[in-house]
């Protein structure tokens, strides 16, 4: 796939270029800064040569989270472009603002194709070409740090989930279906059926909503105080 | 205004260059004045009440101010409004010892120097003087010479007398001024003021390790995280022998220890600096401290990005604030308010306004070190802080500080 790639060490720069290459895809872009990202996706994406874009969070000009706020910019302009974020931050809201979770209403439709990724996952490679593609074909990835620090904090609407389930939904969240949750967690396939419905209800999902897995994972994300905001 | 050396005081020709002499005649001289008006309002029967009720406020105030003039240090009368002490009725009374005084050694000293001065002067122009005894008069020319010299030494020794009154007088008024409550208040504002000083420091060195961590070490491992993917997808390509599986292995193993690496450096930078100032402001911020409180929380925050010192400061006052709820106050719910207040009269600083709330059982101490130290950051922004705590609850703390928008980068 076509890749637009920011990161401002040149060290990484050059290993993900070299890594994404090796494993058959096409880096038409590498910029350093977030700048430099904005200007190439206004020039690449309209013409359809982007099929993916891959940033860092934290880059010049401002050395903040300018980024993820070039993603966000990339997001507003062209909404079904696929877009990971490589951060080395556990920042759960980085993933909610990606996620369009800290809006005033919330999402207006489930997003696609977005991901949110630790930039150590790298080195477990199957798993990150894997999400790259997930992502690519519109699914949502969530690095499962920051799905399990929001685990640890008790909100209201996570508690009514049982341990089981709650491990069922933060394996959702990560983007895996429930053929892979059931390998993973020695379940039947009926089991995981049977736990993915019960998420749904108790997170008050019904049949018509969709992109239900996507859903679950808003809800995941969303609970807790930040909804003050 | 220099400080006067008391071991100086002992060399006369030294205090004599000098413009103490002078301050000092000023000062007994302005006490004098103070002495004769406090005098008139006694004489005039009906103004000692007046006298009783305006005098021991207004003057430790003024006499604080004219210590310089007679070599020592200001000195701040530290009171509350409307306060007055015992040493400051004494101390009222002192300008008028100081009148009665100074009429009695105005007259000697005048008589004596007039003699000195004006006698010689006499005898000069032929007029007749009788010195001495009668049976031996002094002569006339004894007399020009020997009566201004005395004069002048005389009048040396004067000066340099008044200073060292001066400064004994001043003395007696600044022991009486001295108020040790006020003392102590200043001295634990100013442990207040050190303690934010080094808690600065602290958060600037974090944030120093912070960055050299992240852009150090993780870079590194992430770095070499790579090159290991990319080892991975070319040992895969190996025919299948033993030698591949063990290649592979070897690669989990490292990676294994790659990840361990990760989270140390992770664990170690974690809290280091909250982020989420740094990147969203105060508003998201306070949202995230709350979240760390196992109470029910209300955050009701709509503040723009400020100056980095205010919105730092304010959080940093939330946060001690907050744990001092969770620790004292046995609260149930806790609401934190934040506005920028609009700018009142027009065109003046706007001001930022926290309000922290809590249904706890009051009666907070307005003196403990956290209060201090939180009171000494609002200090450090120009700001102020106030408790309000009544036993049973609740309490209210409320921080105002002024914000110049100049500096207000939204980050």
């Amino acid at each position: 796939m076509r890749i637009l790639l920011a990161e401002d060490a040149a060290l990484l720069r050059d290993g993900l270029v070299m890594l994404l290459e090796r494993a058959g895809h096409d880096v038409v872009a590498a910029v350093p800064t977030a700048t430099e990202l904005r200007e190439a996706a206004s020039r690449l994406i309209p013409d359809g040569a982007v099929d993916l874009v891959l940033t860092d969070v934290r880059m010049p000009p401002g050395h903040g989270d300018d980024g993820l706020q070039a993603a966000l910019q990339i997001r507003a302009e062209a909404p079904t472009m696929p877009l990971i974020v490589l951060s080395q931050y556990v920042e759960q809201r980085y993933a909610s603002e990606l996620l369009g979770l800290t809006a005033q209403d919330g999402p207006t439709s489930a997003p696609t194709g977005l991901g949110y990724l630790l930039k150590d996952r790298v080195s477990k490679v199957h798993d990150f070409l894997e999400s790259l593609e997930v992502v690519r074909r519109g699914g949502i990835v969530v690095d499962p740090l920051v799905v399990t620090s929001l685990l640890r904090r008790e909100t209201s609407t996570l508690s009514r989930l049982s341990a089981r389930e709650q491990e069922v939904l933060e394996l959702v969240s990560r983007g895996e279906t429930n053929d892979q949750i059931s390998t993973r967690l020695h379940l039947s396939r009926g089991a995981v059926v049977k736990h993915v419905s019960a998420v749904f209800d108790k997170l008050g999902i019904s049949e018509q909503d969709g992109n239900r897995r996507v859903l679950a994972v808003i809800a995941f994300l969303r609970a807790g105080p930040s909804s003050h905001l | 205004m220099p400080r006067l050396d008391p071991a100086a005081l002992r060399h006369p020709l030294t205090v004599l260059r000098s413009r103490a002499p002078w301050t000092a005649l000023l000062y007994l001289m302005l006490q004098t004045i103070a002495g004769i008006v406090s005098l008139g309002a006694w004489f005039t029967v009906l103004l000692i009440p007046v006298w009783l009720l305006v005098w021991p406020l207004v003057w430790p105030r003024v006499e604080g101010r004219l210590l310089p003039l007679a070599g020592r240090q200001r000195q701040y009368a530290a009171r509350r409004r409307g306060q007055m002490r015992r040493q400051d009725v004494v101390l009222g009374l002192l300008p008028a010892v100081m009148a009665i005084g100074a009429f009695f050694l105005g007259i000697v000293l005048v008589v004596a120097l007039g003699t000195l001065f004006l006698t010689p002067v006499a005898v000069l122009t032929g007029r007749d003087v009788t010195l001495g005894s009668a049976d031996q008069e002094l002569p006339p020319a004894l007399v020009a010479v020997l009566f201004p010299v005395l004069g002048l030494l005389l009048l040396a020794l004067a000066l340099w007398g008044l200073t060292a009154l001066a400064y004994g007088w001043s003395g007696l008024s600044a022991a009486l001024l001295r108020d040790e409550e006020g003392r102590l208040t200043a001295q634990v504002e100013a442990l207040g003021d050190r303690t934010v000083q080094r808690d600065d420091s602290i958060a600037l060195e974090r944030r120093v390790l912070e960055r050299d961590l992240h852009d150090g070490a993780q870079m590194h491992l992430s770095a070499a995280g790579l090159r290991l993917a990319m080892l991975q997808l070319e040992a895969e390509q190996l025919p299948h022998t033993a030698g591949r599986s063990a290649i592979l292995e070897g690669l989990d193993a490292v990676r294994e220890q790659l990840d361990l690496g990760s989270q140390s450096v992770r664990d170690a930078t974690s809290g280091l600096v909250p982020t989420v100032l740094r990147d969203g402001g105060l508003s998201p911020a306070l949202v995230e401290l709350a979240r760390a409180v196992p109470l029910t929380m209300a955050v009701d925050s709509t503040v723009p990005r400020l100056p980095e010192a205010v919105e730092q400061g304010a959080h940093l006052i939330a946060r001690e604030a907050l744990t001092n709820v969770v620790r004292h106050a046995g609260a149930e719910q806790v609401s934190i308010f934040c506005r920028l207040s609009d700018p009142i009269p027009e065109g003046a600083a706007p001001s930022l306004h926290l309000r922290i709330t809590d249904d706890g059982r009051g009666g907070a101490e307005p003196t403990g070190t956290g209060l201090v130290s939180m009171r000494a950051r609002a200090r450090s922004l120009g700001g102020t802080l106030d408790l309000d705590s009544p036993e049973g609850g609740p309490t209210v703390l409320e921080l105002r500080v002024p914000v110049g928008m100049g500096g207000g980068e939204p980050g």
